[in-house]
Parts: structure tokens; sequence; C-alpha cells
């Protein structure tokens, strides 16, 4: 008996943990107020994915975010008036309903003026939806903008009334693999690679996907049937690209069906000269997680710290930007990093022009009269394929042994656009 | 030609889910204990020797030396700590129990080692392969496979003849009757925990070597393990091993049918299994 009663009071209580819990939440979750004498306070809404399989997208957001805070420490000038800004952040935890949950929240019971959904569709979409709902001027980035319009049920006579978008589209990535290929000779054979996920139903479509716009450049394609994500085996499709005798691979992948892939082509002695694959190379992480078979492997890039424009908020240009990240994580520069600045300077610029920046439809016309040069290049919504769009460049990129990091990502290609220069020409691998 | 290259790389396929396999048929044929969190802890260890190979420079045999006390410390610590006070007549506990330990241990892993995807370097050993009479075979999956063939031989012999094999077998069967003979269940079962999550920790070394991991990983392979044990049999050891190539080749072929089909084939071979003979291909009792 007595040995009991000692046992149960080592244990920690109930009530005590629920205490610890409460009280790490509230430190969590104090807005960061910026103090000034001021005509009002602007509330930004700003839902990103920290935790979760997309934390990667969500670490470049927070890096960012600190910034911008303490850059409106002083709070935020317009038209001669000093506003103060409140920038309240939520988790979506990789989860689209968590992301909708939070935007509804802010909107109906924080009262929010604008809102940001910070990196990838999972957030993007959701978010947006509730904003178009309720008549909150929203704006993003980070996804295709097609994946922005059409599942929200947009097309380009029915525009959105309240959520803007700036980012490339499947077009522009199309024909940067192809601008990629045109590199070098080959035999113009490509063996497709596409799960059946989303991003693969997409990209593998016959009417506007990549074996379509290949097919037009004059290549050849052969297309196995889709795989399911996360697949053990793919003899299969090796089998296949092998009896066509394919020179190039191209598609979309994660990091691990990608690395399955690659090992199992190399012991089954496939060796394309050409491999170029989307998502799953986006990361430094992914690239190494390939060992040394990732040498050469090329991919489509959003930006890299070559981009030559200078910020608009902090005078930096993208270098610098990066190098900032790199001496804080300790760990190399990521795509989205330019992205989520870019977005930041939108904002701001938005929120300097508006009419009356405590009202949403100012803001919202405002954002719709946008035309700023960011970190990755002009963001204007007069001039993209859909109105509530604006169109930033891609470029085509290959990962080469680095210096400081295993592998560096050097542009190779910019069929598409000629605002960044390329830094030499795609290589054949070596395998 | 075609079908006999998807044979052989069922075969090889079946291997390491023969490895998924083994540690659950002892946890989930023999103690009947459904661990959820199998997946998670082959990831945990893939994890923790993904960066001891990067901080102290050696290579995956040596990692796999390193996992395997760190996997049965850890296997008997859940055993003791967790499994052995939720443990009884009744599965429903010990379910929910690995559930939480499941989604607890992705955030922890996620916490420490971020989302990234991450791979054991194997010095060019993960793309050798050798040719014969044309079709092409991986060393690291022959490998896979081996190991896959002497841990099983090595876990059957230990639960038919060893004295541990036979108190364990005892206990799984009746608990209070082992009891009465002798045998402690709940240090029983923890040593055979041991053993489950010392082996898984091979299975991690070949997983981050053929793929990559990343702390969401784990759930996505503990299907294949599931299967693998109800086609052999509850209980059965070889069952297991039996049933994981039968999984793997059922995958393969249907890859070669359609690439999207592997996947289903192998579900529809196991349904087939469970609607034809319930108790398995190799089980004893009926």
């Amino acid at each position: 008996m007595s040995i009991d009663t000692t046992k149960q009071s080592r244990r920690i209580s109930r009530r005590t943990v629920l205490k610890a819990v409460g009280a790490a939440a509230t430190t969590f979750s104090i807005p960061t107020v910026t103090r000034a004498d001021a005509a009002g306070t602007i509330r930004i809404g700003f839902v990103s994915p920290t935790t979760g399989p997309l934390g990667v997208f969500g670490d470049a957001d927070a890096f960012t975010l600190e910034r911008i805070r303490a850059l409106l420490g002083k709070g935020l000038e317009n038209h001669g008036k000093t506003y103060n800004i409140e920038i309240i952040a939520r988790d979506s935890q990789s989860d689209p309903n968590k992301a909708s949950e939070f935007a509804g929240d802010l909107i109906l019971n924080k009262g929010v003026h604008l809102m940001v959904p910070a990196s990838t569709s999972d957030v993007i979409n959701p978010v947006s939806d509730q904003c178009e709902l309720n008549g909150v001027p929203s704006i993003s980035s980070t996804a295709p903008w097609q994946s922005f319009v059409f599942p929200r049920g947009g097309s380009s006579d029915k525009p959105f009334a309240w959520t803007y978008h700036f980012f490339w589209g499947l077009e522009d990535a199309l024909g940067t693999f192809v601008g990629l290929w045109n590199s070098f000779q080959t035999n113009k054979k490509v063996g497709m690679l596409f799960p059946s996920n989303t991003d693969g139903e997409a990209w593998g479509n016959r009417d506007y996907g990549l074996p379509p716009a290949v097919e037009k450049a004059g290549y050849t394609t052969v297309v196995p049937n889709k795989f399911q994500p996360r697949t053990n085996d793919f003899s299969a499709q090796i089998a296949l690209y092998k009896q066509a005798g394919v020179d190039i691979v191209g598609g979309i992948t994660t990091p691990t069906d990608l690395k399955t892939f690659i090992t199992q082509c190399r012991q089954q002695n496939f060796t394309p000269k050409v491999v170029t694959v989307a998502a799953a190379l986006l990361f430094p992480s992914g690239i190494e997680a390939l060992g040394s078979l990732g040498e050469g492997m090329s991919t489509e890039v959003w930006w890299t710290p070559a981009f030559s424009f200078r910020s608009s908020l902090t005078g930096q240009n993208s270098a610098e930007i990066a190098a900032e990240w790199e001496a804080k994580t300790g760990k190399q520069w990521i795509q989205p990093l330019g992205y989520t600045h870019a977005l930041w300077e939108v904002i701001i610029d938005i929120l300097k022009r508006a009419e009356n920046p405590l009202d949403r439809t100012s803001i919202r016309d405002a954002m719709k009269a946008t035309k700023i040069q960011t970190l990755v290049g002009p963001v204007d919504f007069s001039s993209g394929p859909h109105p509530n769009i604006s169109k930033t460049p891609i470029f085509g990129g290959q990962w080469v042994k680095g210096a400081k990091y295993p592998f560096d990502l050097k542009i190779v290609d910019n069929s598409l656009s000629k605002l960044v220069p390329t830094d030499g020409k795609l290589q054949p691998l070596h395998w | 030609m075609q079908w006999l290259d998807a044979l052989i790389q069922g075969i090889l396929l079946g291997g390491m889910y023969a490895q998924y396999a083994l540690g659950m048929t002892l946890m989930f044929g023999v103690m009947r204990i459904v661990n959820i969190a199998h997946g998670d802890l082959m990831i945990l260890l893939a994890l923790v020797g993904i960066s001891g190979s990067a901080m102290f420079g050696v290579g995956p045999f040596l990692v796999i030396v390193l996992l395997i006390p760190i996997g049965a410390l850890l296997g008997w610590a859940l055993q003791k700590g967790i499994l052995n006070r939720v443990i009884g007549g009744d599965e429903l506990p010990s379910l929910i129990a690995t559930f939480g330990l499941s989604v607890a241990l992705q955030n922890l892993m996620q916490q420490i080692w971020s989302a990234d995807s991450r791979s054991l370097p194997g010095g060019g050993l993960e793309s050798a392969s050798v040719n014969v009479a044309g079709v092409y075979i991986g060393v690291l999956p022959l490998l896979v496979l081996a190991t896959a063939v002497g841990l099983t031989g090595g876990l059957d012999a230990m639960l038919r003849f060893s004295p541990f094999g036979r108190a364990l077998r005892a206990a799984s069967v009746d608990s209070e009757a082992a009891a009465i003979t002798g045998v402690n269940p709940r240090a029983v079962y923890a040593t055979a925990t041991a053993a489950a999550v010392a082996i898984l920790g091979i299975a991690a070394v070949f997983q981050s070597l053929r793929a990559t991991v990343s702390p969401a990983d784990g759930p996505a392979q503990l299907i294949y393990a599931f299967e693998a044990v109800i086609i052999g049999g509850m209980g059965s050891v070889w069952g297991s091993f039996l049933g994981a190539i039968v999984l793997g080749i059922a995958q393969a072929i249907g890859f070669r049918a359609d690439p999207g089909w592997g996947i289903l084939m192998g579900h529809l071979v196991f349904l087939l299994v469970l609607a034809g003979r319930p108790q398995g291909l190799m089980s004893r009792n009926r």
C-alpha cells in the first residue's frame, strides 16, 4: 500500500500538465503588436505550414516573418499617417482543414484586414476560399497558377473578387523542361514518370500536361501509366524505357520515389543522358538524399541567389538574403525563400498605397493595381493570364557538385525568360 | 523473359517486406499486440542510423551493428514502459496506446530531424548489380533477401527450440498457466519485443540505403507487414516470410500489367487469401 502512494506522488498530475500546456499556449499566441502613436492597427492574418510534412516551406515563412516584424516595428506609413501592424500567425499543421478553420477564425473573430495564405496549395486554396466567401482580400504565392484558379471554380471569364496570386504556371514549367532537353543532342525519346496524385494528374494530363507539350517540340514519348506514390518497385517502367531506348527521363515525383527509381535504374543498367524531375529536386535535402547519383539531375528553378533584383524592403539582393538565411539556420538556401520575401514586398506595397488601409475593399483595390519589382521579378495583375494572376519567371536548373554544400543549383536554361542569365549549359549525366 | 524478370524482382521485393514483417510476426502473430508504431520505430532507427553514420563516419554495416542494440533497448523499454501495462485479453488497449505512440514519435522525429528526406550513403553498394543471363539482379535487394532468410530461420529456430521460445509460446497461449509453471510472461514479452525492434534496426538500414526516410513515412510500409503476417498465417514465422514473398510477387506482376495496378494487386491477393484461407497459408491451427 505504501509503495503505491509513493508511486502516485512521483507522477506528474494531470492538472500540472494542463497548466503548463495552457501557459505555453498563451505565450505562443500573443500577437506582436507594434506600438506607436498611430492612426489605427492593421491586422494581417498569416497562415503557414510550420509543422507536418510541408514544414520545409513553413521554415522559410517563419524566417521571413521574423524579419518583417522587426522591419515594421515602427509601424507603416500610409498617406502621411502611421499605422500599427499586427500580424496574427497560425500554423496550418500541413492540414487543409486546419488552414480553413484558422482562416475562418482570423476573419470572423480577429477581424483581419488582409489575409496571407503563405506557401503550398494545401494552405492557399482553403484559406483563399474562406476569404472569397467572407470578402477579405488575400495574396499568395508558391503554387502553379492553374492549381489556384481551376480547383476553386475560376476561369478566365470568371475572376475572383478578393483573392490574388503570383507564380508561374504549368505551361512555363513544361516549356522549361523542353528548353533543358534542347540543350544538347539526344535521340529525342523521353520516358515519363508521373504519380497518381494531384501533381501527377496535372503534369501527366494528355491534353495540357507534359506529354503533348513535349511531342509538339518534336520528341517521342513513352508514358507508362501513373504509379502510386511510395511505390517500392519501378522495374516495370525501367523495362519499358529500356525497350524504347529513351535518352531522357522527365516527370514529377517525391524525393522518396525518385531515390527508389534512380537506384533501380542503376541496378538495371539503364543510364539515360538526362533526368529532369519537378518537386523532388526542389530542396537541397531532396538531392542530397540521392547521394552521388544525384549529381547532374535537372529541375525547374523558381529563385536562386543568382537572381539580380533587389528587395524593395531591405535593398538587399538575392545573394545577401540567401547568405542571411544560411548564417541564421546553418542550412543551405531554399527556393521558397525568395518567394516568401517577395510576398511581403507586395503586401507592404499594397498597404502603403491603399486609400484606407483599415478598409478591406480599399486594400483589395490597391492589390488589383499592384505594379512592383520584387526579389523574384515583376508582379503586375494587369498582365496575367487571368485577372487574379501575375506570372513570375521560371528557369531550368542543374544540380552540380557544390563548393560549400554537397550540391549547388545552377541556372542552365533561360529560354522562357531572359530576366536572369544562365550559368553554363546543361551537361549529360555521368553514371 | 519480361515475366521472369518480374518474378525475380517480385521475390527480391518480397525480401524487403519480409524484413518488415518479421518483427510484426513476433508481436502481432505470437503475442497478439497490434503495434501501430511498428513503421515509426523503423523510421526512428533509420534516422538515428543516418545521423550516427554522418557523425562517426561509419559505413552501413557498422550502422547495423550500432542499431541492433539500440533497437533492442528501445523495444525492451517500449514493452516494459507501455505495452506491459495495457496487455491482456483485449487487443484494443495496446492498439490505442501504440496509435498514440505513433503520433507522438512522428512529431518528436520532426522536431529533431525536420521534415527533410534523408538517406544513408552506401558507397555504391545500393546501385550495384549482377547480370545473370540478361536479367539484372541488384546486389542490395539480394542482400536484403538473404538477410531476411537468415533472420527468419534464426527466429523460427529460436521460437521452436530455445527455452525462451518455449516460454514465449506458452505465455502467449495462456499467460496464467505459463506463470504457474514458473514463466514470467511480462519479462518474456519484454525480451520478445526487444528482438522484434532489433530486427527493425536491420530493416531500417536497408530501407535508408534503397530509398529515403522522413519522419512521416512510417505508416506507409506498415500495411505490407500486416498483410504479410496475415497471408502467411498468424504465429508462423516462415509463414510470414512466405506471405511477404507472395505479396512482393503479386505487386511486381501487377506493375508489369500496369504500373498503377501493382499495389492494388498485392491488396487483392491479400483479400483473396483472407476469403479463401483466413487462417493463412502456413497456419497449423484452423
